[in-house]
């Protein structure tokens, strides 16, 4: 698996490399896979987009590598961060890594900002706080950076508190706080989920933009194949905890290297011209307390034989830059 | 006019300035509703009473005379001291109203206080750390509420000698648990919330989180649960006077005389009722006061209650 994963990037550029990464929930005797071990690796300026249905473990990874998982929750591998290990590290070590080094989105921006503080204040708190900056400049900065995320009349907006903005408004407003200490990577969680579609389009827009002319690297987390594609160069797709294909958005897009991202672009509205042309997948997602033996796609997958539940698939290289998890990668590859 | 509306970048005036900063501030609010503007008025004035009045009228409030015993309110016979009339011993009840007024609030006071804020830090800490930290504390709590807080004063001020401060200490710690678990309660909602994941995902430590995105939020509910505790603590304070190990004479507070009028409630009403009037008009005004701080001093009902004196206003007009 690592050997794939490095063939696509080398390990020495990397700025974030992940490694064998799980996530399990113990709750009364149960044990709940979340993640059930990923690599994956990260380049400077490089934007991945992390896609899945719900209870994927899509979120609970972005979560993982922020090292936000609480307990019961128990992360275990290795997320190697500039050349440091933050799986293991205290809470008080990760704070420094937090802010200057990965910064996060969230999906529920209604409530990600803290009520009883005017916006401004909560900005100028961040610069004030963590870089020791004077108020004025502090000030002046906050007063940029929401003109950067698209505020208009930022100096008056500054006193505004988060109540008086819209839902889209207070997701720039996270965003120019995720900013503030000018991230190498950020990690975006479904941040436009809760959104109208004409607001997430501006969003979608200034969070690539943002990474543009930053350089920052960009994690962006998302149920939504559309877009997954407009803010991401590189997919990952992830089914029951695991990645089940990644490769080039638009390779993947044009081949599909697995029946899981087919069946994916089969069901999405966006990419058929009548309804009855959509073909919803099947059945649910497996119980995440299972354990298998064969490919946790195989009930509900329509090419899935014998072997596919006997023996689990490896996620292994199919064509040049595309990796995939199914024993018949290659034969979906050329069906194409 | 909006609580927040911003500030004009470059007033042009001195007078332009404190004017909008005056629009801005919550006083532009109290002076327009009523019931908030009329308690806090009467909370300054019975605090100026007792601050001026207590050491004015300490001399008239311990004067006895059988002449004067049991004389009835309302007269100015003998000179308007003794308007709220005279105990059984005849002293002046308006006298050790304006004596125990300052002695009520200075140990009332102080043991709402103490205990609201010890109870709260404990809470949102023992709330925010949570595991056996939250644990431990919360059975700490449970002992200081399984013993009768009754009891538990008794015993220690038997031990210790009864003062003003022993009685403080003893009152704070019994009400602690109060606000114990208030603000532990609200603190494991709170940090649950979405913005105080932000914060830690932007690197803040828990300190800042609790100071800044747990206390503000924690603090009106708390203060609504101590202007609620004020009156009751003030007869608890009443109630361990007259077991004889609270305040002891010539120090006198309401719920002293409240206690010692008792004795001939049938007789002369008003040794009971006039300090008891006074609790009760005291914790009144707290408690509408407090509504009022709790709601203008969230931005979302701020607003709102700004609105609403306006139309009001539009209404008058």
């Amino acid at each position: 698996m690592t050997a794939a994963a490095k063939i696509m990037q080398q390990p020495g550029e990397a700025l974030i490399e992940i490694h064998d990464l799980t996530v399990q929930f113990r709750t009364a005797g149960r044990a709940i896979n979340a993640v059930r071990g990923i690599d994956l690796s990260i380049g400077p300026g490089e934007s991945v987009a992390i896609l899945g249905e719900s209870g994927s473990g899509k979120s609970v990874t972005g979560k993982a590598v922020m090292g936000l998982i609480n307990a019961p929750g128990k992360v275990s591998g290795s997320v190697r961060f500039a050349g440091r290990e933050l799986v293991g590290l205290s809470e008080t070590e990760l704070q420094d890594v937090r802010g200057p080094g990965l910064a996060m989105v969230f999906q529920d921006s209604l409530d990600a900002l803290n009520p009883v503080f005017s916006v401004g204040e909560q900005i100028m708190e961040i610069l004030m706080v963590r870089l020791g900056w004077s108020r004025e400049k502090s000030r002046a900065e906050a007063i940029s950076l929401m003109q950067q995320v698209g505020i208009d009349s930022a100096e008056k907006r500054l006193s505004s508190y988060p109540h008086q903005f819209s839902g889209g408004m207070r997701q720039r407003i996270c965003i120019a706080m995720a900013i503030a200490l000018k991230p190498q990577l950020l990690i975006a969680d479904e941040p436009t989920t809760a959104l109208d579609v004409t607001v997430q389009a501006g969003i979608l827009k200034l969070i690539a933009k943002l990474q543009r002319e930053s350089g920052m690297a960009l994690l962006f987390v998302t149920h939504d194949l559309a877009v997954a594609r407009q803010v991401a160069s590189y997919l990952v797709v992830m089914y029951a905890g695991r990645i089940v294909e990644r490769g080039p958005i638009d390779a993947l897009y044009a081949r599909p290297a697995h029946p899981y991202t087919r069946a994916l672009l089969n069901s999405n509205p966006g990419s058929v011209s009548h309804w009855s042309q959509l073909h919803p997948i099947s059945g649910n997602p497996p119980d995440k307390t299972m354990v298998f033996t064969g490919c946790a796609f195989a009930d509900r997958c329509p090419r899935a034989v014998s072997r596919c539940r006997a023996e689990a698939p490896a996620l292994r290289q199919v064509a040049p830059g595309r990796d995939s998890r199914c024993h018949f990668a290659e034969e979906l590859l050329d069906a194409h | 006019m909006y609580l927040t509306q911003p500030i004009p970048a470059s007033p042009a005036s001195t007078g332009a300035r404190i004017k909008a900063y005056f629009a801005q501030t919550r006083l532009s609010l109290l002076v327009r509703s009523p019931i908030a503007l009329i308690s806090a008025l009467v909370l300054i004035a019975l605090v100026l009473i007792a601050l001026i009045g207590a050491p004015l009228a300490l001399e008239t409030a311990n004067f006895q005379s059988l002449r004067l015993r049991f004389f009835p309110p309302f007269s100015l016979e003998h000179g308007w001291i003794y308007v709220l009339g005279a105990d059984g011993l005849g002293r002046s009840m308006l006298a050790q109203l304006i004596v125990g007024a300052r002695t009520s609030f200075i140990v009332a006071g102080a043991a709402v206080g103490l205990a609201a804020v010890v109870g709260t830090s404990i809470g949102m800490i023992s709330g925010f750390v949570g595991g056996w930290v939250d644990a431990a504390l919360m059975r700490v709590s449970d002992i200081i509420v399984t013993v009768p807080s009754l009891l538990l004063a008794l015993a220690v001020l038997f031990v210790l000698e009864p003062s003003i401060f022993n009685l403080v200490a003893v009152l704070a710690v019994s009400r602690l648990p109060i606000y114990l678990r208030v603000a532990r309660a609200q603190t494991l909602e709170l940090r649950e919330r979405v913005f105080v994941e932000a914060s830690r995902a932007i690197g803040a430590t828990n300190l800042r989180i609790i100071w800044r995105d747990i206390r503000p939020l924690v603090l009106p509910t708390v203060m609504t649960v101590s202007m609620l505790e004020l009156a009751s603590v003030m007869l608890a304070a009443a109630g361990l006077s007259f077991l004889g190990v609270g305040l002891q004479r010539p120090d006198v507070d309401w719920g002293t005389i409240v206690s010692e009028g008792r004795e001939y409630l049938t007789r002369a009403w008003w040794a009971t009722v006039f300090p008891g009037m006074a609790i009760v008009i005291t914790a009144l005004a707290a408690n509408f006061l407090s509504n009022w701080l709790r709601a203008s001093g969230d931005p979302l009902q701020a607003g709102a209650l700004a609105a609403a004196t306006a139309r009001q206003e539009d209404a008058l007009k």
